[in-house]
């Protein structure tokens, strides 16, 4: 049975459209560096959203990377 | 220079003292939670970069803030000084308060505030507000997604280590770096700012061309001066906020934020946009939080921090605007 949906997948999905919709903010005489950004950051978090949602799809689970707290238990520091 | 001059460039070096001590929190926050760095070695290597930022970045924030946020002839001393009052005022209450709220925004915010008293909206650049208003939002969007990537990338490089221990003790080392990146990144965009606002001073006064091409060389040294001593003061309630409440941070993570805070800095720099190293380092540590999974992120505490920085640039301007009425009542 599928599980609860991965709450990074919508998250992930907003910040996209979120950051395409601030590049129409800015004017076109704006630097294209600084234009780029909105756009670039958008395709990211996209990419984010739809690699997450097909983890979340085949698995049925949120995947859960956690090399830091595996790293807590065994640290001695 | 007259007496007001000088009395608002000491204002501008007071605000500045009170960005590095305010934020001196985001620059050693992770390295000292993560226990790679005591706080005293922490905050000493932090100013050290804060410093010397000045020999890596030109100054394309300090001229955002002297001629792209508020029209020139309204850019007073008066404003300036008003402005600064009203930044440093909610840089005061928020510390206070413990919320890392943004310097950056408080001053932005107080000297448009100041300007808006004394002239109404039209002082106001658009050109200069809507890209500062974009970034806003982009800068914490920008840290967060290299603070997941990065964190991410170095988790597929290890993840089938077996010397775990062994990895986190390498990034003990690996945050060393990268809190010098990000608090030089911290010394160019924030002390850029106080620069921008001497500058705007000496437009004021006749002493510095409108369309200036360089600042000159004693505002870029008292600049970096003043947020290097204001780091090595340190502002500890903050610390605890950023450190270990909104996540809690390893080596490898502390690596991750910072590394993904200071591109993001050195991009901003870059470009000659003003933006908070706050928001870019709040947004990078839940960055890191989210490569493990959602409820990492204390969300609680991140909305708080989302709240302050929305009243921010209001709240420093209602101080300013006051301020200026005030002055201009009495000059």
């Amino acid at each position: 049975m599928m599980g609860s949906l991965d709450r990074r997948i919508p998250f992930f999905a907003v910040a996209s459209l979120v950051s395409f919709g601030l590049r129409f903010v800015l004017l076109e005489s704006e630097k294209s560096i600084v234009k780029t950004v909105p756009v670039a950051i958008g395709v990211i978090y996209a990419v984010l959203a739809a690699l997450y949602f097909l983890q979340w799809f085949t698995t049925g689970r949120p995947e859960s990377f956690d090399l830091a707290s595996t790293a807590a238990t065994d640290s001695t520091d | 220079m007259t007496t007001g001059a000088i009395i608002t460039i000491i204002f501008a070096l007071a605000f500045d003292y009170t960005n590095g001590f305010h934020d001196a929190a985001n620059s050693v926050a992770t390295v000292v939670s993560t226990r790679v760095l005591s706080p005293k070695l922490a905050v000493l290597w932090a100013a050290t970069f804060n410093f010397i930022a000045f020999l890596i970045f030109s100054e394309t924030v300090s001229k955002a803030i002297a001629k792209d946020v508020v029209v020139q002839n309204v850019l007073t001393i008066g404003v300036i000084v008003a402005g600064l009052i009203g930044a440093i005022g909610w840089n005061l209450i928020t510390f206070w308060k413990g919320l890392p709220t943004s310097s950056s925004h408080a001053l932005i915010g107080g000297i448009a505030g100041a300007a808006i008293a004394r002239s109404g909206f039209s002082s106001l650049k658009s050109e200069g507000f809507r890209r500062l208003g974009v970034f806003i939002v982009m800068a914490p969007l920008i840290g967060l997604a290299l603070g997941l990537i990065i964190m991410l990338v170095i988790q597929w490089l290890f993840h089938r280590s077996k010397h775990r221990e062994r990895v986190n003790r390498g990034f003990r080392t690996g945050q060393l770096i990268s809190a010098a990146a990000y608090s030089l990144g911290h010394g160019g965009n924030d002390a850029q700012k106080t620069m921008g606002i001497i500058a705007a001073v000496l437009v004021a006064s006749n002493k510095l061309d409108a369309n200036f091409s360089s600042v000159p060389l004693w505002v870029v040294l008292s600049a970096h001066t003043a947020i290097g001593l204001g780091t090595l003061s340190g502002g500890w309630r903050i610390v605890k906020t950023m450190g270990s409440r909104i996540t809690r941070l390893q080596p490898v993570g502390g690596f991750a934020a910072e590394t993904g805070a200071a591109i993001t800095l050195f991009y901003a720099s870059h470009v000659g946009i003003p933006v908070s190293t706050t928001h870019t380092i709040t947004g990078s540590i839940v960055g890191v939080g989210t490569a493990r999974r959602m409820s990492a992120v204390r969300w609680g505490v991140a909305s708080r921090v989302v709240i302050a920085w929305i009243i921010t640039i209001p709240g420093a301007g209602i101080i300013a605007a006051v301020t200026s009425l005030l002055v201009k009542a009495f000059t």
